[in-house]
């Protein structure tokens, strides 16, 4: 099928030279740069995201708000006197979940969940003789808030995931701060004016300042005993697969269980934001390069046609279809994509793999790679696919050119 | 046969053919021109410039359609045909050879010779290919076969083109001034090539000459004046 199409485009191809190389050249480079700008904006993204949303609970359950009063009820109590003060919401008041087992257990079933942890948390001090140190506490089970929060790569001392009820970890900086070294004894008091001491069994580091500064992990007893919660606790938090649909399982749990649910993008919006313009400049730059490269082909087989008018003629006087002129031209053009997008991804992976290696002087005081270099099978196949496509967008109008071509007239013309 | 002999490969019945049709540029060619042409027939085209020779042959190859009048070439009537129909009818009854030879550049003499049967069947077979290099050989073109069309002579590049006509085995062979971009001897040669093969094989040619030499030596002259055709004695012709 279509053998002697393919074969009068190879030929063709294959005849012309210099001006097929440049053709596959400038296909070649719009795969490149698709290809480096999808793998260096993602992995951007990726370590950005990893930075700022791998702490936080992407989906948390938290009691439901109390109802608001009702107008007229406010209406009453003020003696007809409203101010706008009144018809807002009550202050929340501290409710806890009980049977938080039974939560986890069904918010576990969600589609695209992949941990849940049941904890308790909030304000606090810590106190080391007369310095008083606002801090924000975690209390849960070690490996299920590791789920949530992972510091286990980042610890720098001591431990971690097995500590006890009376034994807490906090930041490197927190540490510096307040002068405690492991093993130390340390008083905290949470927000509910409960006091108890704790033994600093170790350290952590993210490089996250605020983080390391301010957060101190304990287990889920600790926590319960602090807020005085009992055996309840005051949220459930959720990892999902992919943080960014946060908001629709959240939704979703919310439509299926009675409890106030948020998502991470609630509260972050602007890192959305930030996302959503990367991904639209990555999408505005790959869309020019692309018109760029099909610009380029059209145009050198629009001459490529011109060219060959006189040849399209005598074949088509001597039998071929107008469809079988329609592919040949196609085909060259497709050609000129598949081999154009063979060279691309090979060139992107000499380009990508010398970024590689570059180092960060710095981040976040540790060393790391100054390019996150993901080789993503999907951005390849991606970036072969859209060239692939106006490239032959590209080709149809000259080979339609070129199938219509009229043999008398291209004949007549000597 | 006999019947075969009889039936004409091509007959026009009221040929007329108008350009612009329609519009203040209207430009009547052919008036309404009643031909028949058999198989086997060496019949020369002469004329005046401008005077409608390639029009009609482009017409009687099925290259055009014409804007009045009936057509038949090989038993089908072209007018109502669409550009497809007609290709397949010139790849499968009609061999063309042209004033410039136009083989393609990019394949050997052996390929172009065989291109309207890649053209219809994708790829030719065996016998397909012994057959063209028969008739290679039998134009004398059997060292010339591999070599690519630029490689050639102008004269061996149009014996080329001349065994292209024939290979699919067609039953009529159209010529616009097959010897008119040749030297003397070579064009001398070709004529006398395809003159000989009309006879071997019983392929009706018809040629637009301005050559006279040419026209003298065909079976019958069809000289066209003002739209029509007028049919001359061949020792008419005057040199």
């Amino acid at each position: 099928m279509l053998r002697f199409e393919f074969k009068l485009a190879w030929r063709h191809l294959v005849s012309g030279g210099g001006q097929t190389l440049l053709t596959v050249c400038a296909v070649a480079i719009a795969v490149t740069v698709i290809i480096f700008i999808q793998t260096l904006i993602t992995g951007v993204q990726q370590r950005f995201v990893g930075d700022l949303v791998g702490p936080l609970s992407h989906v948390t359950i938290k009691p439901p708000d109390p109802a608001p009063d009702t107008l007229d009820k406010v209406g009453d109590r003020s003696g007809g006197s409203l101010l706008a003060s009144d018809a807002q919401k009550q202050v929340q008041q501290r409710t806890e979940l009980e049977q938080w087992q039974k939560i986890e257990q069904e918010v576990a079933s969600f589609p695209g969940v992949r941990t849940v942890a049941s904890g308790v948390g909030g304000a606090g001090f810590m106190i080391r003789g007369a310095k008083r140190y606002a801090v924000n506490l975690t209390g849960g089970e070690p490996a299920k808030v590791e789920s949530i929060s992972p510091i286990q790569k980042d610890m720098i001392a001591g431990r971690w995931l097995d500590i006890n009820s009376d034994e807490i970890v906090i930041g490197m900086r927190l540490a510096e701060e307040l002068g405690i070294r492991l093993n130390d004894r340390v008083k905290i008091q949470s927000n509910v004016d409960v006091t108890g001491t704790y033994t600093v069994v170790g350290l952590f580091e993210t490089g996250n300042g605020q983080f390391d500064m301010g957060r101190v992990f304990c287990t889920l007893r600790a926590a319960q005993s602090l807020f005085k919660t009992g055996t309840n606790v005051l949220y459930v938090q959720v990892k999902l697969e992919d943080p960014f649909t946060a908001a629709e399982v959240a939704e979703q749990i919310a439509a299926a269980l009675p409890y106030k649910v948020d998502s991470w993008t609630k509260d972050n919006g602007f890192i959305l934001n930030a996302i959503q313009s990367q991904n639209s400049t990555k999408v505005m730059i790959c869309a020019f390069v692309l018109l760029a490269s099909a610009f380029a082909i059209a145009s050198v087989l629009i001459v490529s046609v011109i060219q060959k008018s006189k040849q399209i003629g005598i074949l088509k006087a001597i039998g071929a279809r107008d469809y079988q002129i329609l592919w040949v031209f196609t085909i060259e053009g497709l050609g000129v994509a598949v081999a154009g997008s063979i060279v691309g991804c090979f060139w992107a992976l000499l380009l990508l793999r010398s970024l590689a290696d570059i180092p960060q002087a710095a981040r976040f005081g540790k060393a790391d790679k100054l390019f996150n270099i993901i080789y993503d099978p999907v951005i390849f196949g991606g970036a072969v696919a859209a060239t692939i496509i106006a490239t032959l967008i590209a080709a149809i109008l000259p080979a339609r050119r070129a199938s219509r071509l009229s043999p008398v007239e291209v004949i007549r013309g000597g | 046969m006999a019947d075969s002999i009889r039936k004409p490969i091509v007959k026009t019945i009221g040929l007329k053919k108008t350009y612009n049709p329609g519009t203040e540029k209207a430009v009547d060619v052919l008036h309404g021109i009643d031909l028949e042409i058999f198989p086997g027939e060496f019949v020369a085209i002469i004329g005046q410039s401008g005077s409608g020779k390639s029009t009609m042959l482009n017409i009687l190859g099925a290259l055009d359609v014409p804007t009045g009048g009936e057509v038949w070439i090989d038993g089908t009537e072209i007018s109502k045909l669409t550009s497809d129909g007609l290709a397949k009818l010139r790849g499968e009854s009609i061999g063309f050879v042209f004033q410039f030879h136009y083989l393609l550049d990019e394949f050997s003499c052996l390929e172009n010779a065989l291109m309207p049967i890649s053209i219809r069947k994708g790829a030719p077979d065996k016998a397909d290919v012994e057959a063209a290099k028969v008739i290679l050989r039998r134009v004398g073109l059997e060292d010339q076969m591999n070599k690519k069309a630029t490689q050639m002579s102008g004269g061996q590049q149009q014996r080329t083109a001349i065994v292209r006509a024939l290979v699919s085995r067609p039953r009529l062979v159209l010529a616009d001034e097959p010897t008119g971009n040749l030297d003397a001897r070579s064009g001398a040669e070709v004529f006398k090539l395809m003159r000989e093969i009309a006879k071997e094989t019983g392929v009706a040619f018809i040629m637009v000459t301005h050559d006279d030499r040419l026209a003298r030596a065909a079976d019958r002259v069809i000289r066209i004046e003002d739209g029509l055709t007028v049919e001359v004695d061949p020792e008419s012709v005057v040199h």
